[in-house]
């Protein structure tokens, strides 16, 4: 069982993978509890896909990969929100509209790149195994950044999040803090890049606050349960990734989903076998 | 605390709309609304659905920007005065699956008077309790919003509304599928807030209750049809210029058929 446990650490591209993993799930996972109760898991998953025209043209121009991930993020958010306030399109057409074309443009771009297929699927679901040193730090550094962010201003967020209305008549500056949770959710994609790849960053955002939700009634146990789901997901995923050869970030992910049946069908009071068992036994 | 800490002073205390337009794109919702209210006064609001009841209430809040004209609290152009607000939202407004506890709830009432990292102290949580205590909810308030009555759900953002000790209350259409103790416990809180002098706009389809439980009532049809006493507002002819081909008149009686709005 230790030997089980301990030999996929003795290598050191392992070390760094498990040290990411964590980072980045557990990023995924708090920023998520947020994305989840304001319905935004549709426009997290049209963040991600946009990333892929940045990232190629970055790519092309031998530039940072990263920075170009956040200016294509940034130019979808506010695409996304200038289309829906002018009132002519539903918020949720626009967002199909913008991700599917930034998609089409991204595979358009990368095409043109010789070594395609490698590259394509590299953005497209992770490259986990390869994380180097620079950027475990990158990650740290944007991950405890986003996380004490969203400390500082817990209190304000969760009433957005909650109630609007309440948030205008307590003087909160809501369009600050709508602006500034679109940034946090492209930062949080952006860093989780190269761990799930853009096809999957959606479901660490969602998967784990959506199991954590089942679990608990109220807001910070949910951002705690969410984390910890987040974080097993991860080290498990990265387990099962090792010993059965399949691809990490894929097995981060149905790690995840595991976790995310069980309480579906076993969550003590949302649960649907116990609801079922409870009909059966009134009382 | 003393109880006199949580009544605002009644002096120079009004809220003023001077020539009030405002509406999204070409339409206006509001157009050249006027009326002066005094403090400690209540009002209910009325008119057919999508007169521009919400719209105020928006404009209020300021979730909606003013094309032109002006309001005015205590005399001050809106943003003045902090926390001066509150807001009961209808019932649809709200998000009833969010993980939280009546008592997370009514403690956000108080996040306006503190500073972001600031600890809730002994005197929002005295206020907070007794906010529960008045609406009759303190014993559910470890009970999760998703397992609440209609009445209660009613009860807690009222709870919250008073925890934010407001000098105007914006209710929008609280007696809307809510039980008649709950409806009984709205009127009692209207009368607990009229002797601690603050304002309350009511907006209601109820015109029962508009003309005998309100000191005030405004008619609004996009445009400011009456504002006054029920006695002066709630007549025949003012009803109808309202409500148009929905009022029906039977001899001394006018019918207002309108269906509600859920």
């Amino acid at each position: 069982m230790i030997d089980f446990l301990f030999a996929p650490l003795q290598f050191e591209f392992m070390q760094r993978a498990f040290v990411a993993v964590g980072l980045v799930c557990v990023l995924c996972a708090v920023v998520g509890c947020f994305v989840i109760l304001r319905s935004m898991a549709f426009l997290g998953d049209a963040i991600a896909h946009s990333i892929l025209p940045g990232v190629a043209v970055a790519y092309l121009l031998g530039a940072n990969l990263t920075l170009g991930a956040l200016v294509a993020a940034g130019a979808v958010a506010a695409g996304i929100s200038f289309i829906s306030r002018k009132g002519a399109l539903q918020e949720d057409t626009a967002i199909g509209i913008l991700f599917s074309s930034a998609l089409a443009l991204g595979i358009a771009l990368i095409s043109t790149i010789r070594s395609y297929a490698t590259d394509l699927s590299h953005i497209l679901f992770g490259n986990l195994l390869g994380v180097r040193p620079e950027d475990l730090l990158g990650i740290a550094v944007i991950g405890a950044g986003i996380l004490l962010l969203l400390f500082l201003a817990y209190r304000p967020l969760l009433v957005v999040t909650f109630d609007p209305i309440l948030a205008a008549t307590l003087r909160l500056p809501i369009d600050l803090l709508r602006t500034a949770f679109l940034i946090i959710i492209a930062l949080t994609i952006v860093v989780s890049l190269q761990i799930t790849g853009v096809a999957l960053v959606t479901a660490m955002l969602v998967t784990p606050a959506a199991t954590a939700y089942l679990l608990t009634r109220r807001f910070p146990s949910m951002v705690v349960l969410s984390a910890l789901f987040g974080l097993l997901a991860g080290i498990i995923g990265l387990y099962a990734s090792f010993y059965l050869n399949i691809a990490s970030g894929a097995s981060v992910v149905l790690s995840a989903t595991g976790f995310f049946l069980l309480a579906f069908l076993f969550a003590p009071r949302k649960g649907w076998v116990t609801a079922r068992i409870r009909q059966q036994r009134p009382g | 605390m003393t109880e006199n800490q949580l009544v605002p002073k009644c002096e120079n205390a009004r809220l003023e709309f001077l020539h009030v337009n405002a509406g999204y794109n070409g339409t206006l919702a509001l157009e050249d609304v006027s009326f002066n209210i005094p403090q400690g006064v209540r009002v209910a609001l009325v008119g057919p659905n999508g007169a521009g009841k919400s719209t105020l209430f928006k404009v209020m809040t300021r979730l909606m920007p003013i094309r032109t004209g002006e309001v005015l609290i205590h005399g001050l152009p809106l943003g003045h005065h902090l926390d001066c607000l509150a807001y009961v939202p209808q019932r649809d407004e709200i998000n009833w699956r969010f993980p939280a506890t009546v008592q997370d709830v009514v403690l956000m009432g108080r996040f306006g008077k503190k500073r972001w990292l600031k600890k809730l102290d002994k005197t929002d949580i005295d206020v907070a309790m007794r906010s529960m205590d008045q609406m009759g909810i303190l014993s559910i308030r470890n009970t999760s919003l998703a397992d609440l009555s209609g009445g209660q759900q009613q009860r807690v953002f009222l709870a919250r509304a008073l925890a934010q000790e407001p000098h105007i209350l914006l209710m929008d259409e609280p007696f809307n599928g809510v039980d008649q103790t709950t409806q009984e416990k709205v009127i009692e809180i209207l009368d607990h807030l009229r002797s601690m002098c603050v304002t309350t706009l009511v907006a209601t389809h109820d015109l029962n209750l508009a003309a005998s439980k309100f000191d005030q009532v405004i008619l609004l049809n996009h445009k400011l049809i009456a504002a006054g006493p029920p006695g002066e507002v709630m007549r025949k002819d003012v009803i109808r210029q309202a409500f148009g081909s929905s009022a029906l008149d039977f001899d001394n009686l006018v019918v207002v058929d309108q269906c509600c709005p859920e």
